[in-house]
């Protein structure tokens, strides 16, 4: 059951389950695809997150209980979903980049090798982006991999930086503080401020992958 | 063309915000204040969402290249034109090679500056305003600094205009009524911190920014599991870490956030709360989401009519 409450006086949220999975991901999609469709007049902006969707509207053109109305009527909406894109992502896995390494062998009690294994195993979905511009929350991480964040969070992640916190993985899209354990960097850019078309590498409901890359070849990516 | 001859503590280009981002995780950011930004822009006859200089506590020393004419709105900082006090809330014109130059903060915390014609600046996902975490927009996605130069319309004339006195509440008071709504978590609150909220004042921290103000006060305990799944953030969302104080998330705040949230600021008082500064205190009221509504109407009914009917939102 769909829950709607007011978000201070100009948003609404909708709560669609407890736990984030596949299923309550799809019934995510399935909704904003048909708010994208029906183009309900005020509706401003909408983003969702793991097991919501936030609305922000104008309340001078829809009232609250008018936007809840049309919103529980998108059920009838008829729309169908693209097959999800799957986005490679090169990852060098080196000493040079790896920073926790040894303390994620030591959470873990896996070899290096087992744990990149692991990590380019799966094929990930993006429940949802934020944090930072571009950046996604992955679902589908091995919890084997499981392991805690850094005690001390470092001040400044790079960039392309590629981490494990809990059960989840994910990369850093622009430099900021981050707690997370570093086992590796991608050349790729996930938030490309040069390119003003389509500056954002991955979007909500698509699948990632990682492949590990070599220090050379990450150089060679890097030009 | 302007040139920047002292940048000041903390000088962005800010519009109305880089709205329609946000399921890619960017920020909303643009103007705190954005009455001050409104009633600039339309001092100098500016469309009401065009991008203005927002000064937080220190204001920048500036240099006309050109004739043009310009509005000093928010904080009052003592706004010099070649050394001489000009008026805040006025429109004012500017000589070729004069220099606009700021004093000490009086009263508020961010002062506005709004130029006939705006910026002739490249804009990134719609929007010209300066989101510095991630280095987007604005001047190279950085505040001001010495030796920048921004372009701007040439020789543009425009009808000198003044705000209406009283048009704006008094003087900003150094206690500030909040008004709130219930935030989405605001039953998962233990009633004794549910009343505190409202009760007590707060502070506002040192560490406050434009992605947020930390508050000090009471400690608020809520019966949240240990860790809650993100969800969405709008702006005015009151958060509450572990550690019981609470954060009330504004312009630059993460687009997603993991903490129980305690209440929503009403918009029609986030412009007063852009203009509190650290050390400040707060209360915090509770209205409806009928009363936050009528707020803004009634607000709108008097920048419409005050203002000729200008300022669309």
């Amino acid at each position: 059951m769909k829950k709607y409450q007011p978000y201070g006086d100009a948003a609404l949220l909708v709560t669609f389950g407890n736990e984030a999975s596949e299923a309550l991901h799809l019934e995510i999609q399935f909704f904003l695809k048909a708010l994208e469709k029906k183009k309900i007049a005020g509706v401003l902006e909408f983003f969702a997150a793991y097991v919501s969707v936030t609305i922000q509207y104008d309340f001078f053109k829809v009232s609250y209980d008018e936007l809840v109305r049309r919103l529980e009527q998108l059920e009838k909406e008829q729309v169908l979903l693209e097959a999800p894109r799957i986005v490679r992502i090169p990852v060098c896995y080196d000493t040079r980049f790896s920073l926790d390494m040894s303390e994620v062998m030591q959470q873990t009690t896996l070899a290096k090798k087992e744990i990149v294994r692991l990590h380019t195993a799966p094929t990930y979905l993006v429940h949802m982006l934020g944090f930072t511009p571009g950046f996604f929350y992955l679902g589908g991480m091995n919890e084997k991999l499981q392991c805690n964040r850094r005690k001390s969070p470092r001040l400044r992640m790079e960039e392309g930086a590629v981490g494990i916190a809990g059960t989840q993985t994910g990369v850093y899209s622009v430099a900021s503080p981050g707690g997370w354990q570093v086992i590796g960097k991608t050349p790729v850019s996930i938030f490309d401020k040069k390119n003003q078309k389509a500056p954002f590498l991955v979007k909500p409901g698509d699948r990632v992958q990682f492949y590990e890359i070599s220090f050379e070849e990450y150089k060679n990516l890097s030009i | 063309m302007i040139e920047v001859l002292q940048g000041g503590l903390q000088t962005l280009i800010q519009d109305v915000g880089r709205a329609g981002y946000r399921h890619f995780g960017v920020p909303i950011s643009g103007a705190m204040d954005c009455d001050a930004l409104r009633i600039g822009n339309w001092l100098v006859g500016n469309p009401s969402h065009t991008a203005v200089i927002e000064m937080t506590m220190t204001g920048a020393s500036l240099k006309f290249e050109t004739h043009t004419f310009i509005a000093v709105t928010g904080a009052h900082m003592n706004a010099c034109l070649n050394g001489k006090p000009i008026q805040r809330n006025e429109t004012v014109a500017v000589e070729r090679g004069a220099i606009l130059t700021f004093g000490k903060l009086e009263e508020g915390f961010r002062t506005y500056l709004s130029v006939a014609g705006g910026f002739q600046i490249g804009a990134f996902l719609n929007s010209m305003s300066t989101y510095l975490y991630a280095s987007i927009g604005g001047v190279n996605g950085k505040s001001l600094q010495k030796g920048d130069k921004i372009p701007i319309v040439e020789n543009r004339e425009v009808a000198l205009r003044k705000l209406p006195d009283g048009f704006l509440k008094g003087k900003v008071s150094s206690l500030l009524k909040v008004r709130v709504l219930p935030g989405i978590e605001y039953n998962l609150f233990t009633e004794a911190s549910r009343n505190l909220f409202f009760q007590r004042e707060f502070q506002i921290h040192a560490d406050s920014n434009r992605m947020g103000y930390r508050l000090s006060g009471p400690l608020l305990k809520n019966s949240c599991r240990d860790e809650m799944l993100s969800s969405g953030i709008v702006g005015g969302t009151i958060q509450v870490p572990e550690n019981g104080n609470p954060i009330i998330l504004l312009a630059d705040s993460q687009t997603t956030g993991g903490y129980p949230r305690i209440a929503n600021v009403a918009s029609v008082d986030i412009p007063y709360l852009a203009q509190q500064k650290p050390g400040d205190k707060i209360r915090f009221q509770k209205i409806s989401l009928q009363e936050a509504q009528a707020l803004c109407f009634d607000k709108e009914k008097k920048f419409g009519s005050l203002l000729d009917g200008y300022l669309p939102r």
